[in-house]
């Protein structure tokens, strides 16, 4: 600045342009703590879901002779328009596994609380535990080796808060236990 | 600017105006990050008060249809009896006895067991029974059979050329001493004893015994359980080990308890879960809040069949089945107690008109 003069142009471009950029940066911030604080939400509920859906695949694995059922769940979406039914009528133990994993993501897509939210789930055989993506499950398929349940989830539409997650902490693998 | 130093009255206004700008920008984030964490943490504290409601039925479920080492998930309810005084306190009521061929759960669309007068219950909801045993203790006196005829205080007394459990006694394991109606187990059969009294005549303040027959010999207006040996008795032979029907090393005794959870209007016209559970006098307790803002308790089956192919091998089905299709007379699931393998339990509460869910999947 000079002696008793104003700001120069430059001076004030530089001056705002640092103002941006704080704000830029606090609303980053704000994005991080939100989309935390999203996830955790998401994370919880998805794990409920988790559990209930390893409680009825025990059922199923338990009097099965081989160590591990060999099942193949071939859709990795939401949910499929699965033809089995198994209300009310007999369902052998393949079909069952299709009806409950396919009626388990029914639940999840249309929780409320998981309407903004992209989920991907899946039930397979994985002998190296590979972290799922939201394009594939990864999983190797090798039928002597553990099943394993794979969920993983996108805030719907929010590239922004999606980008802005610290630690993409947006998966679940569980081993389902086999007797 | 003029030649004194300081701002003009101008540059002090767009000063102003951008800090006035950008202290609003990051309050309106500032607000709308708080707005979202304390959604986020209403959602989470309902989440959580759900989960911590299930989670309570949750216990109960797994131990239904368990009395001790008996466990009816693994065995069938021929094994099931009642022993009565001609008049017991826990009387002709459904929650005072097993609910037939069943495995300790089973549930209703309406208050068929006369649960609550107190309480409006919600329609399209639910009402789940559990019966189980609690605080089971181990019999502790295992005489050995030693001539124990006619007359004589054994553990097993002979009467009229049968056999009769007579002299049991059991630890001070919690049990509840001035309860009405017990479950006797062992591995291999359970008996339901129900009283006419509540007083502690059983308990000595130190052990608890069943004095079950007068002299060997089954009592008058007394519960009696008939031994059925799969070896005949020799008065001077030890008692072996299983020869016995119930097996004797295994029995146990613990107090029966149906509990029911429902959903019902409460004093303020708001719905919540309640419980409900038996007394020792052989009532049902006053309703219990569990959880507030609860509309709805859903139970769901997994039923168990198992048939031959052509080969001989077994092969195992499966069938979902809603309360209804259970209670339903046309239906594949009716009445199918004695074949549930696990138990889909979903709790839908509404609070601010936000609706919250949550599901949990019961096996034994």
């Amino acid at each position: 600045m000079r002696f008793n003069g104003g700001f120069s142009i430059l001076e004030v471009i530089i001056a705002m342009s640092i103002a941006i950029l704080i704000s830029l940066a606090v609303l980053k911030l704000q994005y991080i703590t939100i989309s935390n604080s999203r996830q955790s939400l998401v994370r919880q509920k998805v794990m409920i879901y988790a559990n209930s859906m390893i409680n009825q695949l025990r059922v199923v694995s338990q009097n099965h002779n081989q160590t591990y059922f060999p099942f193949t769940d071939n859709f990795y979406t939401k949910y499929s328009d699965s033809s089995v039914k198994c209300a009310q009528s007999l369902c052998s133990k393949e079909e069952f596994m299709y009806y409950i994993i396919n009626e388990w993501k029914m639940d999840m897509a249309f929780d409320d609380e998981l309407s903004n939210v992209n989920i991907k789930a899946i039930v397979c055989h994985d002998s190296l535990l590979h972290i799922p993506t939201i394009d594939s499950p990864n999983c190797d398929g090798n039928i002597n080796s553990s099943l394993f349940l794979k969920v993983i989830w996108d805030i719907k539409g929010d590239e922004l808060i999606n980008k802005a997650l610290i630690m993409r902490d947006n998966y679940i693998v569980l081993r389902v236990p086999a007797k | 600017m003029n030649n004194k130093l300081g701002f003009s009255i101008l540059e002090f206004m767009i000063a102003l105006c951008i800090g006035a700008t950008i202290c609003t920008l990051i309050l309106i984030a500032y607000s709308e990050t708080y707005k979202t964490y304390l959604t986020n943490i209403k959602l989470l504290t309902r989440n959580q008060d759900l989960y911590l409601a299930m989670h309570v039925i949750k216990n109960d479920v797994i131990k239904s249809g368990k009395f001790g080492d008996f466990n009816f998930h693994y065995q069938n309810d021929n094994l099931y009896q009642v022993s009565s005084t001609s008049s017991p306190l826990c009387s002709n009521s459904k929650f005072c006895e097993l609910t037939p061929n069943g495995v300790g759960i089973s549930s209703s669309l309406s208050d068929l067991d006369n649960i609550s007068d107190v309480l409006v219950l919600t329609n399209d909801s639910d009402i789940l029974k559990l019966q189980f045993g609690t605080n089971d203790v181990k019999l502790i006196f295992k005489e050995k059979n030693t001539s124990c005829q006619l007359g004589k205080s054994c553990l097993i007394n002979k009467c009229n050329d049968e056999y009769y459990l007579n002299n049991l006694y059991f630890s001070d394991g919690g049990l509840d001493k001035l309860s009405s109606v017990y479950m006797l187990s062992s591995v291999s059969r359970t008996y339901l004893l129900k009283f006419s009294d509540t007083n502690n005549v059983r308990y000595d303040g130190n052990k608890f015994n069943l004095k079950l027959t007068l002299n060997g010999c089954p009592k008058q207006d007394q519960p009696f359980i008939k031994v059925l040996a799969s070896a005949k008795l020799k008065d001077d032979i030890i008692i072996p080990h299983n020869a016995f029907d119930p097996d004797i090393q295994t029995i146990s005794l613990s107090n029966f308890n149906t509990t029911y959870y429902f959903v019902a209007y409460g004093d303020d016209d708001k719905s919540g879960l309640y419980k409900v559970q038996l007394e020792n006098t052989g009532t049902l307790s006053k309703p219990e809040l569990v959880l507030d803002d609860v509309i709805k308790l859903k139970v769901n089956y997994i039923l168990g069949f198992m048939k031959l192919d052509k080969n001989g091998n077994k092969i195992d089905e499966f069938m979902v089945c809603s309360t209804s299709n259970m209670l339903a007379n046309d239906s594949m699931c009716s009445n199918g107690w004695d074949r549930v393998l696990a138990a889909k339990i979903s709790l839908i509460a509404k609070h601010n008109n936000i609706v919250y869910q949550t599901t949990e999947t019961i096996s034994w």
